[in-house]
């Protein structure tokens, strides 16, 4: 990962901010001024801090699951061939039906509870990661079978010493899209339904027109998402020392 | 004493006849290779042999059992033209894996035998640190750990140059000589056939069926000079005029 090039996105968003307000001339109620948002930000933190919490609750809550759900799902389909002829019309279907109308439907149906969201953001991370983890247990290289075989390995000892490690990769692949993902998640359902949370704030702003709060939870969401996919890459680096080695190596 | 008997094998992948009636007995600490033309199912013959694909007709016998029960008792060591290396571990963790696999306690130390096959320097490298002939050490290391009875090798030099499979032939010869073991060898160098075999099968194509055996009476060790050596040539001629039937449909020209 290259810190410098992060380093210069963060000194240039001011920066730019500032050269669109010059350029464009629009009121400080329309963009607001980094020093006005900021402003904000240490005024209202207690409000931030709260709406914040909230959504990544939701958020890592429904990640969880959807984890726990993807995973599952893409063992079953690498053992159960049948059971993934079955599953694969309605994943299909599911993921193409726009989750804002499911969304919908699940708020006249569960209400102003919880569950909503946490579906959500299921629904936004779900399928990358099944897709990734059930594209890695079956990429093992074939001779890797055929030796386990001959030393009559068991299912669970194909699984843990081969299989998953190959998954691994992919598997970590997919959260560079999929936990970003659940944060923008949890906002959208909170835009749509909720009574807190980040997407809440954002519709309440917009309603008493307080750019500098919209500005303020951009900023915020902005560097969970960023903060998530940088977690993931360290996690990378961390779990995959031995790629670094290699290419060090060589 | 027979180890590896095969009664009337055959193996159909839908429209293709891939092997035909195969009969072959293997002796016991017997050397045996495969060669023949591609597609004329040494591949087949040997996964068969091994338990991983089931023969359309015949029988495949290891000391009277099906070949499933040789897997069972971990009897069988199996090494591809491609090194089955996990890139993720370590030269010493990759052999390990076997002996991990393994239930009975009489394996080998990874890491002696590592450092008895030469590689006692990269035991922590990873397999893309490795050259080609270090992975197919290691290889051939993960398929013999655990002191199987019987070796099955698929092209396992195919990928490397002619002076570094030169070398593996006779490093091969040297471990099965302190630690003799049942061998099935598939190649397409003749010459490595003759080199390392007790006995070479000379398949033909279409379908693939036993075309000539010859016996190799070559005293052991074979090092390079057995190569220059008139009898190993006779044999050879032997052997590439007996290839070129089989694709002339049993005419030399």
């Amino acid at each position: 990962m290259n810190k410098r090039m992060y380093l210069i996105m963060i000194i240039s968003i001011p920066l730019l901010w500032i050269a669109a307000i010059k350029i464009t001339n629009f009121p400080s109620f329309v963009i607001p001024p980094p020093e006005l948002v900021v402003d904000v930000l240490v005024k209202e933190s207690n409000i931030f801090f709260e709406h914040t919490t909230i959504t990544v609750t939701w958020a890592l809550m429904g990640y969880l699951a959807s984890n726990v759900l993807a995973i599952g799902m893409a063992i079953s389909f690498t053992y159960l061939p049948w059971f993934e002829s079955f599953a694969t019309p309605w994943t299909v279907l599911i993921k193409n039906v726009p989750f804002v109308a499911i969304a919908s439907i699940l708020v006249i149906t569960m209400g102003q509870t919880p569950l909503p969201r946490v579906i959500v953001v299921v629904l936004v991370t779900f399928f990358v990661i099944l897709a990734n983890v059930t594209k890695g247990l079956k990429s093992v290289d074939q001779v890797l079978l055929d030796r386990m075989e001959t030393l009559d390995a068991s299912k669970w000892q194909i699984f843990w010493n081969i299989r998953w490690p190959s998954a691994l990769p992919y598997y970590i692949a997919s959260h560079e899209i999929a936990f970003t993902g659940s944060v923008i998640g949890a906002i959208i359902a909170e835009w749509m339904f909720a009574k807190n949370g980040l997407g809440y704030l954002i519709v309440r702003s917009m309603s008493q027109y307080r750019a500098d709060r919209l500005y303020a939870v951009v900023l915020i969401s902005s560097a969970l998402s960023v903060g998530a996919y940088i977690l993931v890459k360290v996690i990378e680096s961390r779990m995959f020392k031995w790629k670094r080695e290699i290419s060090n190596g060589i | 004493m027979t180890a590896i008997t095969l009664s009337g094998v055959s193996k159909r992948f839908d429209a293709v006849q891939a092997l035909y009636n195969i009969d072959l007995g293997i002796e016991k600490g017997e050397f045996v290779s495969l060669i023949g033309p591609s597609g004329c199912g040494k591949t087949t013959l040997l996964r068969i042999m091994a338990g991983l694909v089931k023969p359309s007709e015949g029988k495949v016998l290891i000391k009277n059992e099906p070949p499933k029960v040789a897997c069972s008792n971990q009897e069988i060591g199996l090494a591809f033209q491609r090194p089955a290396l996990i890139p993720s571990l370590t030269a010493l963790q990759n052999v390990q894996l076997t002996t991990k696999l393994t239930r009975h306690n009489h394996c080998l130390s990874a890491k002696d035998l590592l450092t008895e096959f030469g590689l006692g320097n990269f035991i922590d490298c990873y397999p893309d640190q490795l050259s080609g002939g270090m992975q197919q050490r290691v290889n051939i290391a993960c398929a013999l750990v655990h002191r199987p009875e019987y070796l099955f090798l698929d092209e396992p030099f195919g990928a490397l140059d002619e002076i570094t499979r030169e070398n593996l032939g006779i490093w091969l010869e040297s471990i099965l000589i302190e630690s003799p073991k049942t061998v099935v060898f598939v190649t397409h160098n003749i010459e490595e056939a003759i080199v390392l075999s007790d006995r070479v099968i000379i398949m033909s194509v279409n379908p693939g069926e036993i075309f000539e055996e010859i016996k190799i009476n070559l005293p052991r060790p074979r090092g390079r000079t057995t190569r220059t050596e008139d009898s190993f040539l006779e044999t050879l001629r032997h052997a590439r005029t007996s290839l070129y039937k089989t694709m002339n449909g049993g005419n030399h020209e």
